[in-house]
């Protein structure tokens, strides 16, 4: 049924369009418009520039106004006040950049629209207006480049030493998180000891910093406190995006990356500002990984020091819950009985 | 219909009326319309399949858009298309999303505005702008078509297989594309997506070969460098970018290929996939971005160059004025050549690469900026005080213009590191690249089509049906990619089948469903188009030799060119292309065949004194 | 045209005067030395991913010696048919369609050797790149020789015919085909040393 609609839409379609067709062929044989050089539709064409313009810009400052509260996102970390108002500077320069070209590029139709009796200016080159507009946008965008530059080289500077780790790896299609336990130390992991249990490949055999490690269900970082996401996939790529801290790292199978940054609202501040009662931090998967990519998610919680080391110390290893997995490991130098 | 031939002012005899009698010898069927080696039908082959891509790449985004902007209707009334692609709840299915998104890049970036635009192009107007009869090889530009075809039958083919064409995005990183396992379009359709693109490799080498080689060896008579219009130093230079890189994307292949067949671990470590650890290490998926982005980058400017030559040209011709600063022109598509190939890692950082490196990048990034600025500002400046007449394609190409700034402008953003952490793979990145390559580009290849149409058909287009196919898309591509900058702030990802599942991205439901109206109302605009050039190619009145009033060589041949171009000499050339509204002169154009000493009342001092040499040309 | 002096041309003059399809010879050749160059390029990256096993095999060294025969011969043959020496055209031809195939066999020892010495195709990435760059590059020499051996058979067949020889050796084009052989040859061994070197550098 649809392909009978549409070839019967198709066929009128058609038929319509020759029709006008024709009927403006002949209204130009009529009007003999070939001895004039344009025609009236010259002026409306310069006009409608205008009026694009017009329509164009008010529609953005428009929209702009009334969904601020949609695509201004508060940022939740040190370094993404600072990313974030490098934005909203360079958004404000490129802007008025696009705005002034704009009116020019606009504007010039109708002004200098064909007229019979002018000729066009001859002006093929000016040295002065060539080295002018290489030379200022070179030197914005250099001032942009260092500002930026400063910005990304704090980001990415080594972790500090008094830090929070959390383990993130990407899977097809979850996350899962671990964090080091009471020792401290996150043990090692090999992706040939992944099994169906065992999802992160830790390697009980080789690393004992492993058996105090736990794998909540959902990421508990402290406010004000430095936090170092250590990121690995197991099979695809997969990319860490928590759109709150301004954070995005790729999750690479083989090869681990990190980033690090300084979480500053808690879950609870952030419910108050944005006054969602709901309100939760969210990581999403921004790296195109099979048919659940869209459904990557993961929450984040950001607790005040007190409360995030209370929740720390009561979460319970990994290998205390999975005693059952670790008995068939057979590992002689462990008494399952220590876990606890 | 009503004919109008010949110009009173028209200086060059027309030979319109009698074009028959020109044909050498008579082809068949198949050697003129088929396995033709004429530049000129090569082009139009070319043109037709490139819009026939556009036409398929365009209903994909149709579907995906029926999908983001409206993801709780029901889908079934598309059953006789989409059969099992549909869920049983009548959604498309998620892979199949997948798929489309992949497939509308690929299609869109290769077919459509690589070969679509600068394959016709090329063909067309760089023996006729140069002044050759064809290219350097006939055949070699024929084999460059056909592989192109075989390319695009393959990739044809592969949205019909059991499993799915490929699915992991147009720039196929592995593990994804390399592991059948990870998704089903990593099978089958990834081998021919592979394969298709190998194809197409080879048909863009052979035919990027061939255009740098009649560009340097067979120019007409007085035809020096200086001389050449932007349009071929634009196709030359995107041509010498195509055989750097183009290779590169072939190694890149050839090492996926051998990845996925072959058992290698050339991108491939450490993956424990579908209950089982693969052998593979050592590896670095890495390594395979790097290389898919050294020919990537340079990929997009192959991609707009053209356009911006074809811009170039049509502005000056239109506004009646020379182009503003054509060795600035010429200089900033020479340092955005070189600029491409070292700008390539942008794209990758938040791949954890080393961030000096990803200082380095971003500074040269910005620098490519530069290069672009200038060429915007000149044609502003070129507008500035014409005497502007507004043809379709005169509208097209200030619509580039004004697309070009627009996604350029946001380049500047993403090209910064510590912005770009925030926004990578967001919906401004959408934005961005759908203004400054895919809008601008296709507003370059319509610019084009209409431009030359009556060269290639012999027909002129309507001119009321191109502006409102002008209006149509212009406000259409802005309605459609200029809210996406919104949603990218905002945080969506892309290639997300739906935002629902998020709390940050499920805003902005009105926003999305207006993108998509309007997706759809300028998707339908095309139609307009499409009938316009073909009913203009058997029913347009017939075209005057010169309908421009242009100043370049291809408005010297006759109405239907035949096999040669010229009849007879190929012109002389003694001046630039640019000679529009020149002081004194009693025409607004004194094209390049006029030789200075016919001209002795606009010429210049150091004009005149070319005079004693033009004799020497002849 | 202006008659200009053939020693003042400058450079880009001289291109332009240069026969197309050289012209599309050097174009591919440049093309094919990115696809060499990056794959190079990457090979010696992938040797920081990992230790390396890799070793030279002595079969190597033997192809070196004749692939450098093939260009040494091939070279001859500019003064052979500037001289219209016809029996040393064939010869030289014929030598060297011989070292030729001999570095194609040597190719296939030297893989042999590296399996016995455990430089694996499917083992780590960089014994892999060994591979896929000789294979490329027996892929283009296979080229070479084809067309070698094409113009190699039109000079036997027309051999006993004074006229057709003449004819062939005053057609400026059949020159430049040759020229087009030579450079290929020569381009087949620069690309050769280039990967024989690198290996031997990582090998020492």
């Amino acid at each position: 049924m649809l392909f009978v609609y549409l070839i019967v839409g198709g066929i009128f379609i058609v038929a319509l369009l020759a029709l006008v067709y024709r009927i403006l062929s002949l209204i130009d044989v009529a009007k003999n418009s070939e001895s004039k050089r344009v025609g009236f539709s010259n002026t409306v064409n310069a006009f409608l520039f205008i009026v694009f313009f017009v329509v164009g810009f008010g529609g953005i400052a428009w929209y702009s106004g009334i969904a601020s509260e949609n695509y201004l996102p508060v940022s939740a970390s040190d370094h993404g006040l600072l990313t974030d108002r490098l934005f909203w500077i360079t958004t404000a320069i490129v802007f008025v950049a696009f705005f002034l070209t704009h009116v020019l590029l606009f504007f010039a139709p109708f002004l200098f629209r064909f007229q019979e009796d002018r000729k066009a200016l001859w002006f093929p080159h000016s040295n002065k207006l060539e080295v002018a507009w290489t030379v200022v946008p070179a030197i914005v965008l250099t001032v942009l480049v260092l500002s930026g530059y400063k910005v990304w080289s704090d980001i990415t500077s080594p972790a500090p030493k008094d830090r929070v780790e959390v383990e993130i790896m990407g899977k097809q299609f979850n996350w899962q998180v671990r964090y080091a336990g009471k020792d401290g130390v996150i043990g090692k992991y090999d992706f040939r000891k992944i099994d169906a249990t065992n999802a992160m490949g830790m390697d009980f055999a080789n690393d004992k910093a492993n058996f105090d490690d736990f794998t909540p269900n959902e990421i508990h970082i402290p406010k004000g406190k430095n936090v170092l996401l250590k990121i690995r996939a197991r099979d695809v790529l997969h990319s860490v995006f928590m759109p709150h801290f301004r954070v995005k790292m790729d999750a690479v199978p083989g090869m681990p990356t990190s980033f690090w940054f300084v979480p500053n609202k808690t879950t609870a501040e952030m419910r108050t500002e944005t006054g969602k009662p709901d309100f939760n931090y969210e990581l999403a998967c921004t790296e195109v990984c099979g048919s659940g990519h869209f459904a990557m998610k993961f929450k984040i919680i950001v607790d005040e020091p007190a409360e995030y080391e209370k929740w720390y110390a009561s979460q319970e290893a990994w290998a205390v819950s999975n005693k059952d997995y670790i008995k068939t490991l057979n590992l002689k130098d462990v008494n399952l009985a220590d876990l606890k | 219909m009503a004919t109008v031939d010949i110009q009173a002012h028209h200086h060059v005899d027309n030979h319109g009326d009698h074009h028959e009698e020109h044909h050498e010898h008579h082809d068949t069927f198949v050697t003129k319309y088929i396995f033709s080696i004429d530049h000129k039908m090569i082009a139009k082959q070319f043109l037709v399949t490139g819009l026939l891509w556009a036409f398929v790449g365009g209903t994909m985004s149709g579907l995906f858009r029926l999908q983001l902007g409206f993801p709780n209707a029901s889908l079934e009334w598309l059953r006789p298309l989409l059969g099992g692609w549909l869920t049983d709840q009548g959604k498309l299915d998620q892979e199949f999303y997948l798929a489309l998104v992949t497939m509308h890049g690929t299609i869109m970036v290769f077919f459509v505005l690589t070969a679509g635009l600068s394959g016709t192009f090329s063909n067309f107007l760089i023996p006729l702008q140069v002044g050759a009869r064809d290219m350097a090889s006939g055949f070699m530009n024929m084999l460059s078509y056909w592989f192109f075809f075989a390319s695009g039958v393959l990739m044809f083919t592969s949205i019909f297989i059991e499993t799915g064409p490929a699915s992991g995005g147009w720039v196929i990183y592995p593990p994804l594309s390399a592991l059948p396992q990870a998704m089903s379009g990593s099978g089958l359709g990834m081998t021919m997506w592979l394969m298709s693109m190998a194809l197409f490799i080879v048909s863009s080498l052979l035919g990027g070969i061939n255009y740098i080689t009649t560009i340097i060896n067979l120019r007409t008579n007085g035809m020096s460098f200086t001389k050449m219009p932007l349009t071929i130093w634009a196709f030359f230079i995107t041509a010498i970018i195509g055989v750097l890189s183009f290779p590169v994307l072939l190694a890149a292949a050839l090492l996926l290929i051998f990845d996925r067949s072959f058992g290698t671990s050339f991108y491939l470590s450490e993956i424990y996939i579908g209950g089982e650890a693969l052998s593979n290490v050592g590896g670095s998926p890495i390594l395979f971005q790097h290389l898919f982005w050294f020919l990537g980058h340079p990929e997009v400017y192959i991609v707009l160059l053209p356009a911006l030559g074809i811009t170039s040209e049509i502005i000056a011709t239109n506004s009646r004025k020379p182009i503003f600063g054509y060795r600035a022109m010429i200089g900033s598509m020479l340092g955005i050549m070189v600029l491409s190939f070292i700008v390539w890692a942008h794209h990758m950082f938040v791949t954890g690469m080393n961030p000096f490196l990803g200082s380095v990048f971003m500074f040269l990034t910005l620098i490519i900026a530069v290069p672009s600025a200038v060429k915007a500002f000149n044609y502003i400046t070129t507008l500035w005080r014409g005497n502007l007449v507004f043809t379709p394609a005169m509208l097209f190409s200030i619509g580039l213009v004004s697309l070009f700034i627009s996604g350029g402008v946001t380049g500047i953003i993403l090209g910064n590191s510590a912005l770009d952490i925030q926004l990578h793979d967001t919906y401004y990145v959408v934005a961005h690249f759908h203004l400054v390559m895919g809008s601008a580009s296709f507003f370059g290849m319509m610019a084009g089509i209409y431009h030359w149409f009556p060269k290639m058909y012999g027909r002129m287009m309507n001119d009321k049906l191109g502006y409102v196919h002008f209006w149509i898309t212009f406000v259409g591509v802005y309605a459609v990619f200029f809210p996406m900058h919104y949603i990218g702030i905002a945080g969506f990802p892309r290639r997300y089948y739906s935002w629902t599942n998020f709390d940050f991205s499920n805003s902005f439901v009105d926003l999305n469903m207006f993108i998509s109206i309007a997706a759809f109302v300028t998707l339908f605009g095309q139609l307009i188009f499409a009938f316009n050039f073909f009913y203009s190619m058997f029913k347009g009145r017939l075209a005057p030799a010169n309908p421009w009033r242009s100043n370049t060589l291809e408005w010297t041949t006759d109405r239907f060119p035949g096999h040669g171009n010229w009849v007879g000499e190929i012109p002389t050339v003694y001046r630039w292309p640019y000679d529009y509204s020149k002081p004194n002169s009693a025409e607004d154009f004194i094209p390049q065949t006029v030789p200075f000493s016919e001209t002795p009342e606009s010429n210049f001092d150091y004009e005149n004194e070319m005079i004693a040499l033009e004799k020497e040309y002849k | 045209m202006k008659k200009v002096n053939e020693k003042n041309l400058t450079l880009l003059q001289k291109v332009e005067k240069t026969h197309p399809h050289l012209i599309f010879l050097y174009l591919a050749l440049i093309g094919s030395s990115v696809l060499f160059l990056f794959l190079v390029f990457v090979f010696m990256t992938s040797l920081y991913q990992h230790t390396n096993n890799l070793q030279m095999p002595f079969f190597f060294g033997l192809s070196t010696v004749f692939l450098l025969f093939c260009s040494f011969f091939i070279k001859k043959t500019k003064i052979n048919f500037e001289k219209d020496q016809q029996n040393e055209l064939r010869k030289n031809l014929g030598l060297t369609l011989l070292f030729g195939l001999g570095f194609v066999f040597s190719q296939f020892l030297a893989w042999q050797q590296m399996e016995k010495l455990g430089i694996i195709f499917t083992g780590k990435a960089s014994n892999s790149y060994v591979y896929v760059l000789t294979a490329i590059h027996i892929l283009h020499l296979l080229v070479g020789l084809f067309f070698t051996a094409v113009y190699f058979a039109k000079i036997t067949k027309n051999y006993q015919d004074p006229v057709e020889m003449l004819l062939l050796f005053s057609n400026k084009y059949e020159g430049i085909k040759l020229q087009m052989l030579r450079n290929y040859w020569h381009f087949l061994d620069i690309i050769w040393l280039i990967v024989v070197i690198t290996l031997f550098v990582i090998t020492i």
